[in-house]
Formats: structure tokens, C-alpha cells, sequence
């Protein structure tokens, strides 16, 4: 069943949407990943413009997020302190990343900006995560396990220190501040939550409890998605709430289904398998940039406005 | 203003239509199945039935060889339109033309070949068909001349461009005569047809030469719902961002809920 995107101006297969929700829902609910990485990628196979793709999964993640917020936040395994010091840090990085995807937007580079963004990170998260599922497949075998280091080193001395309690720290604010602002900026000018970059900097950088991390990760994903998802509707006008919907309706429900399957499976192996999609990805993109396109030319529509 | 401006064209037209025409020249009288096409959310693209009838009364003639061409002009809109140029082993974006005013969707039909019913000379007369001069590009950088072989390319890719995108099309020999009187054509609108209003002029020829033409119009348009999101975000979109915020939110929210109840 064909569907027309009021935003994105196309008529795409509301079903393949709902699927493509689905599949990467099932994913983040295996994994417990948030899935942006791979969603907006698959928008723009589909032939969505990238800043509709970007905008509209900003507003998508934030619904797909928000579930998981609200029940780390009733059982209280969150450090509310920590999550609005990152948050402070993530608003400023959107709002310079929204501004900066204004500008290559206006300079007709945006597809290309995205793609490389893509290219770059999707290829480091990838090897990271193949290296890593390999290295624990084997070490699982050989039954040996590996115990986190806990210490203070010269990150956290930096000066304008905080108490965190629920974390049970006494560290300077601005690590926290430049992992925020640095997640921040990625969320608004890829589309992402950003999970898989703030969850390891709170554990090996910031040495959060790895019990209070999913929780305040998902609270500052919440306030910078939020916001960059308004700012690009705002400003750019590129959310298109219809194709957000489909996407979500999937998505949810995918995890739910990935959440209660995750529990049976074994997570190395399956560690090995999105590593590999991860990498898919990349390639893919990166092919696009480096392959002669057989089309050079591309039409773009300019709107005149006032009607 | 764009009011008078259309009446000036129109007046300019009759005008034109009073000098062209023998005083007493057949009629064409044409009608459409349908002038008026809302573009819902599931529409899969359409197809209109345009009919039409040569009335002979003024000149009592009878079995005239007729030609018929339907030119299908959609609205008016600009365009940029890119080149990829190889900078540093990746495709970029390089070059770029804005093109002014063209019609964002252009359909040809006709009774047999083009080339059989009037020489490309006579159609041009009519703006019948587009060609690249009817590509109105505006140089990148003002230092640059208007016309130079780049731009050529530039005109060309955007006519190449909107043919595959089914923008533009011709269709000769698609128009059914019945008789020497009635004549039909079925229209096809693909799913993504450009929204706005469109003409429909009907010529007829005769041995090479116009005798007389007809105008129809279709609007097509969103649909409700799609019109109003597409208005909202364009003329409040701090509403439609926090709007569609909170329509997603509600909807994460109680799908959320739902799992948590099945689990219990």
C-alpha cells in the first residue's frame, strides 16, 4: 500500500516502512542499541531527502525512547544530577549541530555531509563492536571474565568538580559537559540518539555505575532529541510526522518483540551479526560517494513560498 | 496583480485567436472526465478521460482529415539542478543552475507522429513541446556568461532528468479518433504527480495548419489532511515540530503501556 509523505514529498510503501520499523526495533530491543544509526540509513536508500530523514528520526527516537525513560525513572536507576549535566551539554551541541546542518543544507552538501558523518562513525562502531563480540565470544568459551576497573585519573580533576551521589562521584562537570555537547551535535545532524557513543563515555571515561548508565543516557536522549527535533521542524521544516508515525508504530513494537527474545539468545554471537550489518551500511554509503554515479545531474525543487 | 496579468494574456490570446482563424473555422469542443483530483494519502496515481468533438456547423465541410495534439501543462515551479563533479576520489555536488519558471509536469499526445501533423517550425509557433531553450537557467556567478556550453549541458540533463522521472513525456498515436467528429484520450497521472493547476490545450490541425484550439483545467490537490500538515508546517512550524512532538510521544507512550500490560 502506497502512501504519500506530505514532507518528504513521496509516495513510499507504508508497509516496507512499518517493516523497516520493525526489523530495526527488533534490533535495538536484542541489542539495546537505539537503532537511529540504522534507521536514517535505510531512509536514505529509500530516496527520502537527508534532512527529513534526520529530522524525522530525532522526533521518532524520542517516542521510541521515551517508554524506557519513564521506567528507569520510576525505579529511581538514574542519576538525575549526571543526566542534567549532560543534558545541559547536549542542548548547546544541537543547537550548534542544527545550525550547522542549516548551513551545508543551504550549500546543496547535506546528503553528502550525512553520508560522510555515516561513513565515518558506522565504520568505527562496526570494527569496535566485531572486535569486541569476537574477543568475548572466545573469552566466554574459555570461561574466563573480565572485571571493571574502578579509579579517579586526570579527567576527573579537571576544575568546577560536582558531587554526584546516585553515582557516587566527585568529578569536575566539564567531562560530562563535552560528552553531552558531543552527543548533542551528532544527534542533531544525523538523526541518532546516540546511545552507543554516551553509554561507553559514562562508563571507561566518566566511571558511572553501569547500573544508573541506561537510565541517564535515556534521559538526556530524551531532552536532546526532543529539542533537535523541534528545531529542525522549526527551522528547516523537514519533519515529516506521518512518516515518523509508521516508522514508530514498527519500531515499538519490534523492540518489545526484541526485548523478550534478546533474553534467550546468546549475545555474542548475535553481537557479530549487527557488526556486520553495521559495516554493511557503511560500505554501502561509502560506495555512493566513491562510484562514479552513471547520473552526474540531479534536480532539486527550490520553494518560492508565500502562496 | 497576477489577476491582471492574466486577463492582459487572456485578452492577448483573443486577440491573437481573432488574427490566426478564418473567421468561420470548425470548432473543437473538449470536456474532461474529471477537472478536479484529490491526492489522499494512499492514491496510487489516477487516469482522467479527455473528450472532445469537431463541430463542422460553421463550414459545412464534412470528412476532414483531422490531427489532434493534447499538450497536459502542469504548474510552474523552480528548480537547482546539481552536478557531481570527482573532488579528492568522492562524487560532490559541484556546479549548480537554478532554473526559473518551467512547468513541473509536461505530457504530449497526439492522433499519429508529431512530424506527420505540422513541421517543428509550425509547433514551435505554438509552443507545442519543450526543447532546451525552453530551459531558463540563471548562471551560477554573475561574471559567468548566460549561454555558455555548460549551461547547454545543464538544460539538457534537466530535460533528461524529468523524462525519467516520468515528468515529462510524449505519447504520439494515443489519441483515438472514433470518427472525423469525436476523438478521446485516456490521461495517466502517476502517484507522485506535482500538485497544482494544470491545462489542458487541445489543438487541431489541418494538412500542417492550426484551425482552432481548446483549454481545460484540472487542479489537483492534497488532501485534506495532507494539506493541512503540509500548511501547518510550513506557516507555523514551531507548532507542527512541538505538535508532532507530542503526537509521537503519546503514541511511544502508549504502545509502551501496552506491552507492560500484556507482561503482567
Amino acid at each position: 500500500m502506497q502512501i504519500y509523505l506530505p514532507i518528504a514529498d513521496i509516495s513510499v510503501s507504508a508497509v516496507l516502512l512499518i517493516g523497516m520499523g520493525f526489523m530495526v526495533g527488533l534490533l535495538s530491543g536484542l541489542f539495546g542499541v537505539g537503532g537511529g544509526f540504522l534507521m536514517t540509513p535505510l531512509l536514505l536508500f529509500m530516496g527520502i531527502p537527508a534532512p527529513v530523514a534526520v529530522a524525522t528520526e530525532a522526533n521518532q527516537i524520542v517516542a521510541s525512547s521515551i517508554s524506557g525513560a519513564i521506567a528507569h525513572f520510576r525505579q529511581r536507576s538514574l542519576d538525575l544530577r549526571m543526566g542534567i549535566v549532560l543534558a545541559l551539554g547536549g542542548i548547546v551541541g544541537s543547537i550548534v549541530g542544527v545550525f550547522i546542518f542549516g548551513s551545508f543544507k543551504r550549500s546543496g552538501q547535506v546528503d553528502l555531509f550525512v553520508s560522510l558523518v555515516y561513513v565515518f562513525f558506522l565504520s568505527i562502531i562496526g570494527s569496535l563492536m566485531l572486535i569486541e563480540s569476537v574477543r568475548a565470544w572466545r573469552k566466554n568459551n574459555s570461561g574466563t571474565s573480565q572485571a571493571t576497573r574502578r579509579g579517579h585519573y586526570w579527567v576527573h580533576g579537571l576544575p568546577l568538580r560536582m558531587r554526584f551521589k546516585v553515582s557516587r562521584l566527585y568529578i569536575s562537570v566539564i567531562p560530562p559537559l563535552v560528552i553531552g555537547f558531543t552527543v548533542g551535535f551528532l544527534a542533531a545532524i544525523m538523526g541518532i540518539g546516540g546511545g552507543f557513543i554516551i553509554v561507553p563515555a559514562m562508563i571507561y571515561i566518566l566511571r558511572m555505575p553501569t547500573n544508573v548508565v541506561i537510565g541517564t543516557s535515556l534521559f538526556q536522549i530524551i531532552f536532546v532529541t526532543a529539542l533537535s527535533s523541534v528545531m529542525h521542524a522549526y527551522l528547516y521544516q523537514t519533519v515529516d510526522v506521518i512518516l515518523a508515525l509508521l516508522l514508530l508504530t514498527g519500531s515499538t513494537v519490534g523492540a518489545q518483540v526484541g526485548t523478550y527474545y534478546g533474553r534467550f539468545l546468546k549475545s555474542e554471537q548475535l553481537r557479530v551479526f549487527l557488526a556486520i550489518i553495521v559495516l554493511g551500511v557503511a560500505i554501502k554509503l561509502l560506495l555512493g560517494l566513491i562510484i562514479e554515479p552513471q547520473e552526474l545531474y540531479s534536480i532539486g525543487k527550490i520553494e518560492t513560498g508565500g502562496h | 496583480m497576477k489577476i491582471l496579468k492574466m486577463c492582459c494574456l487572456y485578452f492577448f490570446i483573443c486577440l491573437n485567436l481573432w488574427l490566426v482563424y478564418p473567421a468561420k473555422a470548425d470548432r473543437l469542443i473538449t470536456d474532461l472526465s474529471n477537472n478536479k483530483i484529490i491526492v489522499h494519502s494512499n492514491f496510487t496515481g489516477t487516469h482522467i478521460f479527455l473528450f472532445g468533438s469537431v463541430d463542422y456547423s460553421n463550414t459545412k465541410q464534412k470528412n476532414m482529415e483531422n490531427d489532434i495534439i493534447i499538450v497536459l501543462r502542469g504548474p510552474s515551479e523552480e528548480f537547482i539542478i546539481r552536478r557531481k563533479d570527482n573532488i579528492a576520489g568522492i562524487w560532490i555536488n559541484a556546479e549548480h543552475r537554478n532554473v526559473t519558471k518551467i512547468p513541473a509536469y509536461y505530457a504530449l499526445f497526439s492522433s499519429r507522429d508529431f512530424n506527420e501533423i505540422a513541421t517543428t517550425e509550425t509547433l514551435k509557433k505554438y509552443n507545442i513541446g519543450l526543447n532546451y531553450k525552453s530551459v531558463n537557467v540563471k548562471p551560477q556567478f554573475v561574471s559567468q556568461l548566460a549561454e555558455d556550453n555548460n549551461t547547454y549541458n545543464f538544460q539538457e540533463a534537466f530535460l533528461r532528468l524529468q523524462k525519467d522521472n516520468g515528468r515529462y513525456h510524449r505519447q504520439p498515436n494515443s489519441i483515438t479518433k472514433v470518427n472525423d467528429t469525436l476523438f478521446h484520450v485516456r490521461i495517466n497521472l502517476p502517484n507522485d504527480v506535482p500538485k497544482g493547476e494544470y491545462f489542458v490545450d487541445t489543438y487541431l490541425f489541418r494538412k500542417g495548419v492550426l484551425i482552432n484550439r481548446s483549454e481545460q483545467k484540472i487542479s489537483i490537490e492534497k488532501s485534506g489532511v495532507q494539506k493541512l500538515l503540509f500548511f501547518i508546517s510550513r506557516q507555523h512550524p514551531l507548532l507542527y515540530g512541538v505538535v508532532s512532538l507530542i503526537i509521537s510521544l503519546s503514541v511511544g507512550i502508549l504502545i509502551g503501556v501496552v506491552f507492560a500490560r500484556r507482561k503482567h
